[in-house]
């Protein structure tokens, strides 16, 4: 077929031009991928290893509230990474206390309205693509890799869904971590009333082990190891001396006594038995209930939830010899120490010249009358840091760090800390 | 030619055709949605402007029927277009390890997408004509693991997806007036669709109704492959075009391809994958295996294993399986409405030797809604996809270089038809740029070869590679990495006029 020619010509090269020219008009714009924010490479995957402290817990429960004042929470936020936290849905697993003392000044714990200990609402549906903050309330080393141990409780399937703490870490690719763990292997005799610890050497095998466990994608570029908390500095155990004064300026029922017992101390370390506050407490509350017979706290029966001052001092002893250990692990894998007991013997031996022991920073004896009965660093249990520990534990955790790696992350804000005895 | 010898041609060329389609599968999608326009050698290398003046290699069967019309004995036209595309997603930046930056590629072979054609001018004014093509069709395979062994996110939404729609229309064409041509003709669509994923445990439910999830499971734990198929299902529309010629040197046309929606009736094959979780004795998953009284760690892969059956359970928990399980393999039901297609256009003879054609098309990508998938176990179950209706111009030359040789060139350009939430493993669409050449060769008055190429340049798009968790809602804060795509496709027809 013959093409009919056009009366007015139109040039061939015009018309390429023309469609050469059409994609500049039709845009050629690439989206781009979103740039990181994260303050350092170092930090580029963050996971937190632990126990119930790293996990959240507060006031006898865990939530998405507690959880988001943990300091590895705080450390994240100000490296600026990303930070999946396996959020328990409201009102908690189980839901934090709201009272510790009722209004006559016995222990009796309260939480959220129709809640209970057995009350736990499960994982918020919504799930974080990969959870950074692994650890788990009541974990002990081994339970870091291990999920088969007496130790592990609903909280740990909750929370890591089937893996162990070193599994679910590696699945972040790890380039920094922190581990706190190993208070729960002192603690857990602590409140069972015994000094029976895990030996040394198996608490060396296993930290060790967790470690390595840690090591295997070698992705890992640093971290800090945080040591194991002394039990002593906890609000929840309190001096058997203080019963004895207490007891000298009438505090308690007449026929509540105070054996001698308790009123020992190591002059040396300055440890005394400890009277655990739920034993001591249902001691004072025998004593209301019977007026008529003695009600005698002895702090050195076998037996007894109270801690001996000899098994306070193996309980102290083991937690430095736990640290000792963590220290030259750090150091042997080129990893930063922080002892948390730095903080918390500032907080407890802080003397502002008030002798009453409810008062202070750290109270030897619960303020029955106040929202805060343990104080402003723990929380409504006596045994877990409140909001504001967290706090203090962040920057210190990130000046340990920053000295470290000589990085620049910026501290939070928080409670300054007393300038020592 | 008399009518039976045509009958007897055409009943010939129909049957080679369809086997020919029986063998090869219809590819990746190059033109917006999962539309392929290159159904034509020819036509491809004008950038697929033919709606105002088709090529007369029966090609306009699909591109304008008017133009069937006014055709002089049988010609036949057989070819293909090799679509070789190429693609990848890559994370931002500020996604978690091991996903940071990770590139993921798409594993793609080269596909070929066949057409066929017979036209037969009846009289001088009426035209018939056979055609089968493939104007939809979509194939994407993405591996289901980075190079680190990680599950890729997207293969929870799919990682070999293959969806095909091949047109059988038989046409029939009329000359109103010397320049007035219409040209109409049944379609038949005849489609296969399937979809591979793998099932992410922590967002199925447990009998207590709540997810694995919330008990812990981390999210995007793979526990199942899931293969979705069914294939030759038939759904029925219509192509109506009309030409008009309004000087010597200029023809205007214009082309309407109905929707077709296709109803599919296939199965749905689960395969159970190792997770390596163990629920710990005190989950309340654990179950009591040495029958003690007191649960013991569990694996999840045990814990799962009564919804699959035979086939698709795990070696190790044969004994375990149901064959009604929830995830037994089962039929399942699915719609798809392939999209209308308005086109309209102008051919204008430059010179003697030059033709200049741009063709404007709309395409309802708005019926390609959602996919409803209703499986016998399961349930019914639904993908978003809310596709725009797109716009493409085309703008193509052709130049008479001998009488015997033809060359030609084209662009086009065309919107997306995936919103920006929904950017996904599926179809991770972009504006396009596409740039054509080819050349025809008549080596006698019977036979016409033409070949082509076509450079695919697709605009980089931030897309997703996960959908949205319960309550969460599908957004473009899902996309976390940015889709590049590309192709080079290379398009033959050998014609005939006998």
């Amino acid at each position: 077929m013959t093409a009919p020619r056009l009366p007015h010509s139109f040039s061939a090269a015009a018309v390429l031009l023309l469609a050469l020219s059409v994609p500049l008009l039709s845009g050629c714009d690439d989206e781009s991928l979103t740039a990181p924010e994260i303050q350092d490479d170092l930090f580029n995957s963050y996971v937190a290893l632990g126990n119930s402290i790293t996990a959240g817990f507060q006031s006898g429960g865990i939530n998405s509230q507690t959880q988001a004042e943990s300091y590895a929470v705080r450390l994240s936020e100000q490296m600026r990474t990303p930070f999946g936290v396996p959020t328990l849905a409201a009102p908690g697993c189980p839901p934090p206390l709201v009272q510790f003392f009722n209004e006559s000044g016995v222990p009796a714990p309260q939480r959220p309205p129709q809640t209970d200990e057995t009350t736990c609402a499960l994982r918020d549906a919504s799930l974080p693509p990969r959870v950074n903050n692994v650890a788990v309330p009541g974990a002990t080393v081994l339970d870091a890799t291990s999920n088969n141990t007496s130790s592990a409780t609903p909280l740990t399937q909750f929370i890591l869904g089937g893996q162990t703490q070193a599994q679910a870490a590696l699945a972040a690719n790890p380039t920094f971590a922190t581990v706190w763990i190993g208070n729960n292997n002192v603690l857990g005799p602590a409140l069972n009333g015994t000094d029976n610890a895990t030996a040394v050497e198996t608490f060396s095998t296993q930290y060790s082990g967790m470690l390595d466990s840690l090591s295997a994608r070698q992705s890992l570029e640093g971290g800090v190891l945080i040591g194991v908390s002394n039990i002593a500095f906890i609000p929840f155990f309190s001096p058997g001396p203080v019963y004895t004064a207490l007891e000298q300026q009438g505090q308690f029922p007449q026929n509540f006594d105070v054996a001698p017992s308790c009123n020992t101390q190591d002059p040396s370390t300055g440890l005394t038995p400890l009277v655990p506050i739920d034993y001591g407490f249902g001691l004072i509350g025998q004593a209301l209930q019977n007026p008529g017979q003695t009600v005698t706290l002895d702090c050195q029966a076998a037996g007894t939830p109270a801690l001996t001052l000899n098994e306070v001092s193996t309980l102290a002893g083991t937690v430095q010899q736990y640290n000792a250990i963590i220290q030259q692990q750090a150091q042997q894998r080129g990893l930063a120490f922080f002892d948390p007991n730095d903080i918390f013997a500032a907080l407890y031996t802080n003397d502002d010249g008030d002798p009453d022991p409810t008062n202070d920073l750290i109270p030897k004896f619960p303020d029955r009358d106040s929202d805060e009965p343990f104080g402003a660093f723990f929380s409504l249990d006596g045994i877990h840091p409140s909001s504001a520990a967290h706090r203090v534990v962040t920057n210190q955790v990130i000046s340990t760090i920053n000295q470290k790696y000589g990085t620049s992350l910026q501290p939070i804000e928080a409670p300054a800390l007393p300038s020592g005895p | 030619m008399p009518l039976s010898a045509f009958s007897t041609r055409l009943h010939s060329c129909l049957l080679a055709a369809v086997l020919v389609l029986g063998f090869l599968l219809p590819g990746t999608a190059a033109a917006q949605g999962f539309g392929v326009y290159e159904q034509g050698t020819c036509v491809m290398a004008r950038a697929g402007a033919a709606v105002a003046q088709g090529c007369g290699d029966g090609s306009s069967i699909y591109f304008n029927p008017a133009h069937i019309a006014g055709t002089n004995g049988v010609t036949a036209s057989i070819g293909a277009t090799m679509i070789d595309a190429t693609g990848e997603f890559t994370y931002d930046y500020a996604a978690q390890p091991p996903y940071r930056g990770a590139e993921v590629s798409l594993e793609n072979d080269p596909i070929p997408v066949p057409h066929a054609y017979v036209t037969y001018g009846l009289t001088d004014r009426i035209g018939l004509g056979l055609g089968t093509y493939v104007p939809f069709g979509l194939e994407t395979n993405w591996p289901t693991r980075l190079s680190d062994g990680s599950v890729f996110d997207g293969a929870f939404e799919g990682f070999e997806n293959r969806i095909q729609n091949i047109y059988v229309q038989p046409t029939l064409a009329y000359q109103v007036t010397p320049r007035l041509q219409v040209g109409a003709g049944p379609v038949l669509g005849i489609s296969s669709v399937e979809l591979n994923q793998l099932l992410d445990l922590s967002q199925q439910q447990t009998p207590a109704g709540i997810s694995f999830g919330q008990l812990g499971v981390p999210f995007h734990t793979a526990f199942a492959r899931v293969n979705l198929e069914a294939t030759n299902e038939v759904g029925y529309g219509g192509n109506f075009g009309v030409s008009f010629r309004a000087t010597d040197g200029v023809s205007i046309g214009a082309r309407f391809t109905t929707p077709i929606t296709i109803s599919y009736e296939g199965d749905a094959s689960f395969s159970q994958i190792p997770t390596d979780l163990v629920f710990p004795a005190s989950s309340p998953l654990a179950q009591d295996l040495n029958q003690d009284g007191t649960p013991d760690p569990t694996s999840a892969d045990l814990v799962v294993a009564s919804q699959f059956d035979e086939s698709g359970v795990l070696a190790s928990y044969q004994q375990l399986s149901e064959a009604d399980g929830t995830l037994s393999t089962q039929p399942i039901d699915t719609e798809i409405t392939f999209p209308y297609q308005l086109v309209a256009g102008l051919s204008v003879h430059a010179t003697e030797h030059v033709l200049l054609l741009v063709d404007y098309q709309l395409t309802g990508w708005s019926a390609f809604d959602e996919i409803p998938l209703t499986f016998a176990n399961l349930g019914e179950q639904v993908r978003e996809e809310n596709y725009d209706n797109t716009h493409a111009v085309r703008l193509g030359a052709e130049v008479d270089l001998s009488g015997t040789f033809t060359a030609r060139l084209g662009y086009l350009y065309n919107t997306a038809a995936a919103p920006d939430e929904v950017v996904t493993p599926l179809l991770p669409e972009s504006n396009r740029n596409q740039i054509t050449i080819g050349f025809g060769w008549q080596p006698s008055d019977r036979t016409e070869v033409n070949v082509s190429y076509q450079a695919l340049l697709q605009n980089d798009r931030r897309g997703r590679v996960r959908g949205g968790l319960p309550n969460e809602p599908v957004t473009t804060d899902l996309n976390q990495g940015v889709y590049g795509f590309g192709a080079n496709l290379f398009g033959t027809t050998l014609t005939f006029h006998l």
